[in-house]
C-alpha cells in the first residue's frame, strides 16, 4: 500500500477534481485519517491461525498419499512410444483392444494376436465397420436379394453363406500353397482393366463408384469389391499396396502406380488376402477403412447378380 | 498509538515482500512456518476486506479461506503479488457464499456515527486528530461499509489495502475503469458524511439512511 493514499490530496486527487463537488481541505485530511485508521492491524486470531496450519498441514499428507496411491493410465504419449506409431494410429490400436476389435489392428499392421490367430478365415468385408449409404431408389430390396443376411453394406457386409464358405475354401487353397506375404495372392487374380486403373482418381474412394456405375454398369460391376467371385476380383496384392503404400515389405507385382478407389473397392475382400498381408502398415491417409469401400454399391451389384 | 497504527503497512504486519517471497516459496513446498509467515501477513488484509463485505461475519469468511487457500497452495504458482491477489478474490468469493447462504447483502452495518467525535469549532487539524483518536480500525473499517458495496470493496481494496486498479479490477471482476469510477464515488461519498458530521447537529447516520 502507498502511504500516499491516505494522503488528503491523494485522495482529492482519486476523487476527482471536480469543482462542483470538491471536498475540502479539512474534509480530505479527515478521511485520510480514517481510512488509515482502517489500515490498522486487526484480524489477529491465534486460533484461527491454528487451524489454519492444521489444515495445510491435513492437505499436505493427504496430497502425499493420494501421489503415492495414484497409479496413472498410460497416457496417450506411452502409446505412441511403444507402438512407435502415430497417435491417431495409437488411438486406433487402443480402441481395438479396448473394444476388442480387429478392425484397427489390421489397419496399423500391429500384430497384438499370435500370427496363426490375427486372420482367421474371414467372409469378405467383414473387416469393414462404416455403415453403408442409403440405397438408392433404384435397388431391390433387400429381402428379396437374400433372406437372413445382413443388408447391403451392413457391419459384416458378408456376401451370402455360401460365397464366404466358397471365399473361405478358395483362400485356403492360396494359404496352403503360397508363400507368405500379400504379393502371392497376386498372382492368382486377375489383372484388373488397364485402363481404369489409368484413369481413376486414386483419392476418389468414397462415393466414386456410385458416380461410375450411374455412367458405365458394366464397368461399375467390374470395379465393385467384395463379388463373390475371386476371379473377379483384380490383384489383391495391388489394392494391399495401395492401402499400405511404398513401406510394405512385402513385394507386389508390379500395376500402375495410379490405383483408381474404385479398384481399391474391388480387390477389398479380406479373404482375398493371403495371410501376412494384414500385418503390412496402411498408408497414411487411412485409405482402407475409411468407408469408402464398403458402400451400398457392393452388395448391390453383388446381389444384383 | 493511532499514528503508529497508520503508518503500518498492510501485507507488512508480519513479513515484509521480500520475507513474504520467500515465505510463499518455502510454503509450496510445505513449510508450514513459512505458511505461518503467510498468514499473518495476508489475514488483516483479508478481515478488513471481508468486514466490509459481510460485516460481522468476516471472521468466518476469513477462516474459510484460509482452509482453501491451505488446500491449494501446494499447487499454486506465482509470487507475492499473485497470491495476495488469489487470497483477497478467494476471500471475495467465500464472502459471497456466504451472504448467498444468507439470502442478501448485510444490510445494515453497524455504523458507529454515534461514537464519531463531536466536530468542535475550529481548525481542521484538530477535528482531523480528534477523529483519528476516537476512531478505531474497526469502526473507521465500519464506516467505509455504510458505502454502496461496489464502492466499498473499490475503496477498501484500492485505497486502504494499497492494491492498484489493475489487481483491484482483477479481484473485483471489473474494468478498470469502473474501479476507478467507483473509488473516485465511494472517496466522494465518504467526504460528504465527514462533512455532514461537521455541521453542526449533523450524524453520519444522516446519510446512510
Amino acid at each position: 500500500m502507498d502511504a500516499e493514499n491516505f494522503d488528503g490530496a491523494a485522495l482529492r486527487r482519486l476523487a476527482g477534481d471536480d469543482p462542483a463537488d470538491r471536498m475540502s481541505d479539512r474534509t480530505a485530511g479527515e478521511l485520510a485519517q480514517v481510512l488509515a485508521a482502517a489500515a490498522g492491524p486487526c484480524g489477529a486470531d491465534p486460533e484461527g491461525e491454528e487451524q489454519a496450519v492444521a489444515m495445510f498441514h491435513a492437505a499436505r499428507v493427504k496430497g502425499a498419499t493420494r501421489r503415492r496411491r495414484a497409479r496413472p493410465v498410460p497416457p496417450l504419449r506411452w502409446w505412441v512410444r511403444r507402438l512407435g506409431a502415430a497417435p491417431s494410429t495409437a488411438v486406433a490400436v487402443v480402441a481395438s483392444v479396448v473394444l476388442g476389435s480387429g478392425i484397427a489392428l489390421a489397419g496399423v499392421g500391429v500384430p497384438l494376436l499370435p500370427p496363426d490367430q490375427e486372420h482367421p478365415p474371414q467372409q469378405p468385408g467383414s473387416v469393414r465397420s462404416t455403415p453403408a449409404p442409403p440405397p438408392s431408389p433404384t435397388d431391390p430390396p433387400s429381402d428379396t436379394r437374400r433372406s437372413g443376411e445382413p443388408p447391403p453394406g451392413s457391419a459384416t457386409g458378408s456376401p451370402s453363406s455360401s460365397d464366404g464358405e466358397r471365399r473361405a475354401r478358395e483362400e485356403a487353397a492360396v494359404e496352403d500353397g503360397g508363400p507368405e506375404g500379400g504379393g502371392t495372392g497376386a498372382t492368382d487374380v486377375p489383372q484388373p482393366p488397364p485402363r481404369e486403373a489409368a484413369t481413376q482418381d486414386p483419392t476418389h474412394q468414397e462415393g466414386g463408384s456410385r458416380d461410375h456405375e450411374d455412367q458405365d454398369e458394366n464397368q461399375d460391376e467390374n470395379r465393385t469389391g467384395g463379388s463373390p467371385d475371386t476371379s473377379e476380383l483384380p490383384r489383391p496384392g495391388s489394392s494391399t499396396r495401395d492401402r499400405t503404400g511404398d513401406r510394405d515389405e512385402v513385394q507386389y507385382p508390379e500395376r500402375s502406380a495410379d490405383t483408381s478407389g474404385d479398384d481399391e473397392q474391388a480387390a477389398d475382400s479380406t479373404a482375398a488376402y493371403p495371410q501376412g498381408a494384414r500385418t503390412t502398415a496402411p498408408d497414411d491417409d487411412g485409405g482402407w477403412d475409411d468407408g469408402g469401400w464398403d458402400d451400398g454399391g457392393t452388395g448391390r451389384h453383388r446381389d444384383r447378380r | 498509538m493511532q499514528q503508529e497504527e497508520a503508518a503500518v503497512q498492510p501485507g507488512q504486519e508480519a513479513a515484509g515482500p521480500r520475507d513474504l517471497s520467500t515465505a510463499l516459496r518455502d510454503a509450496v513446498r510445505g513449510d508450514e512456518e513459512s505458511f505461518r509467515v503467510l498468514y499473518r501477513a495476508l489475514t488483516p488484509e483479508l478481515t478488513r476486506y471481508a468486514r466490509v463485505v459481510v460485516g460481522d461475519d468476516a471472521e468466518d469468511v476469513v477462516s474459510e479461506t484460509w482452509l482453501q487457500l491451505a488446500r491449494d497452495l501446494p499447487r499454486f504458482r506465482g509470487d507475492a503479488g499473485r497470491f495476495r491477489t488469489f487470497a483477497l478474490v478467494v476471500a471475495r468469493n467465500r464472502a459471497r457464499d456466504l451472504l448467498r447462504r444468507k439470502g442478501a447483502r448485510v444490510k445494515e452495518v453497524a455504523v458507529p456515527a454515534e461514537q464519531f467525535p463531536e466536530p468542535r469549532s475550529g481548525g481542521g487539524v484538530d477535528a482531523a486528530e480528534e477523529v483519528l483518536e476516537a476512531l478505531s480500525t474497526e469502526r473507521a473499517i465500519a464506516f467505509i461499509a455504510t458505502l454502496p458495496p461496489a464502492q466499498a470493496e473499490a475503496v477498501m481494496l484500492r485505497i486502504v489495502l494499497g492494491m492498484d486498479t489493475a489487481d483491484t479490477s482483477a479481484v473485483l471482476g471489473r474494468r478498470q475503469g469502473a474501479v476507478r469510477m467507483a473509488v473516485s464515488r465511494g472517496l466522494r461519498q465518504l467526504a460528504r458524511t465527514l462533512e455532514q458530521r461537521q455541521r453542526p447537529g449533523g450524524t453520519g447516520r444522516d446519510v446512510q439512511e
